[in-house]
């Protein structure tokens, strides 16, 4: 190929790379708007039941209560704790009895995180926290979010014996996200 | 022969006899064809001149949020009615007998932790144009997608229309919290 030959490839390449270009530039146009989406942290736990009862079958001291499940729904977006989720404490101790609880299960309702049992076996409830549930560990996209039904076993066992008659208290379980 | 104009035939053999008067004759002539020329620069003129003339095509696209400059949804509560959102796009053109397309690209929205917002959770869908486009997505398709979406083409003759897309978010799931960014391309392309 002689020169000239060179010259002329050598501009219809540059009218190419060049030229083509711009005409295609020339027959897009484009506008763009941004696009927000705001999504609040938020909790929602609550209990599938009002009141549970715990009945003795006698009074003396050492008997055990019969067991009761209660169900509490969970619904959080920002679960960033991994231990100690939900706790549960008594405000104030219940002479003569020793409450116990025991995280029975959790039924998942998306494919999100899941809860485990903070420990085996019941655990003591007094005025002070103790845990029932952490977060089991995941690699799904929705790691940070919760939404199903934990499960937890209460009974009571008689420190004493026990004088008859109906007493009521109140329990606090809370969910902490962080 | 050259014969001056008020000059007759008599006169020019007289001026031939006498060259003197000849040359005075001449130069008199010259200095009125002088003076007249004069004249005539100073006069109006008129010239007519074939002018040529080009417009250049113009496509014009222009989009606009009811809520004003931005998508906005939310905040977006657990199972609280979906929320929607409408952005007007309007075509000016001088193009005639020329078709376009109209295609949506929206890639990613995330979130400064950066999560992505799930794909199916926005959906669109756009209407007819005004003026004989018609939508390529009358029923909700997710509109966050790596590629371009066909959502407008223009009547076969082409030329200003205008038309509106529509952008929900069902709010069936739940998200995590954050808030999600992204940027709506609208791109207008020859057919």
């Amino acid at each position: 190929m002689n020169r000239t030959g060179v010259f002329i490839g050598g501009l219809t390449l540059i009218v190419i790379f060049i030229v083509c270009p711009i005409k295609n530039a020339m027959a897009e146009t484009s506008r763009s708007i941004p696009i927000e989406i705001e999504v609040p942290q938020f909790i929602n736990f609550q209990a599938l039941q009002s009141s549970f009862m715990l009945e003795f079958p006698g009074f003396h001291q050492g008997l055990a209560s019969n067991t009761e499940s209660v169900g509490y729904f969970i619904a959080a977006n920002h679960v960033m704790r991994d231990r100690s989720l939900v706790e549960v404490l008594l405000p104030s101790e219940i002479p003569g009895i020793r409450l116990e609880a025991k995280f029975d299960r959790y039924d998942n309702q998306i494919d999100g995180s899941s809860l485990i049992a903070s420990s085996a076996g019941f655990s003591k409830i007094s005025t002070r926290p103790v845990a029932m549930a952490d977060k089991k560990k995941n690699k799904k996209k929705r790691k940070n979010q919760l939404y199903g039904n934990l499960w937890l076993q209460y009974r009571a066992l008689a420190s004493r014996d026990l004088e008859a008659g109906d007493r009521a208290a109140v329990l606090s379980v809370t969910f902490s996200d962080e | 022969m050259i014969y001056v104009q008020g000059l007759k035939r008599n006169d020019v053999k007289y001026f031939r006899r006498h060259p003197r008067l000849w040359r005075l004759f001449a130069l008199i002539s010259l200095i009125i064809v002088s003076m007249s020329a004069g004249n005539a620069l100073a006069a109006v003129d008129t010239e007519r001149l074939e002018m040529k003339y080009e417009i250049e095509p113009v496509r014009a696209l222009q989009v606009q949020a009811d809520s004003g400059t931005i998508l906005r949804f939310g905040p977006l509560v657990p199972n609280a009615d979906m929320t929607e959102q409408i952005l007007s796009v309007s075509i000016a053109t001088n193009e005639l007998d020329a078709g376009y397309r109209i295609y949506q690209e929206l890639p990613y929205v995330t979130s400064s932790q950066g999560n992505a917002f799930p794909k199916t959770e926005v959906l669109m869908w756009a209407e007819d144009g005004k003026e004989g486009g018609v939508s390529q997505i009358k029923s909700p398709v997710p509109a966050i997608s790596k590629k371009k979406i066909l959502i407008f083409v223009s009547s076969k003759k082409g030329g200003p229309d205008s038309f509106r897309i529509h952008y929900r978010v069902p709010n069936q799931s739940i998200y995590d919290a954050g808030r999600y960014l992204g940027n709506v391309r609208i791109i207008l392309d020859a057919k």
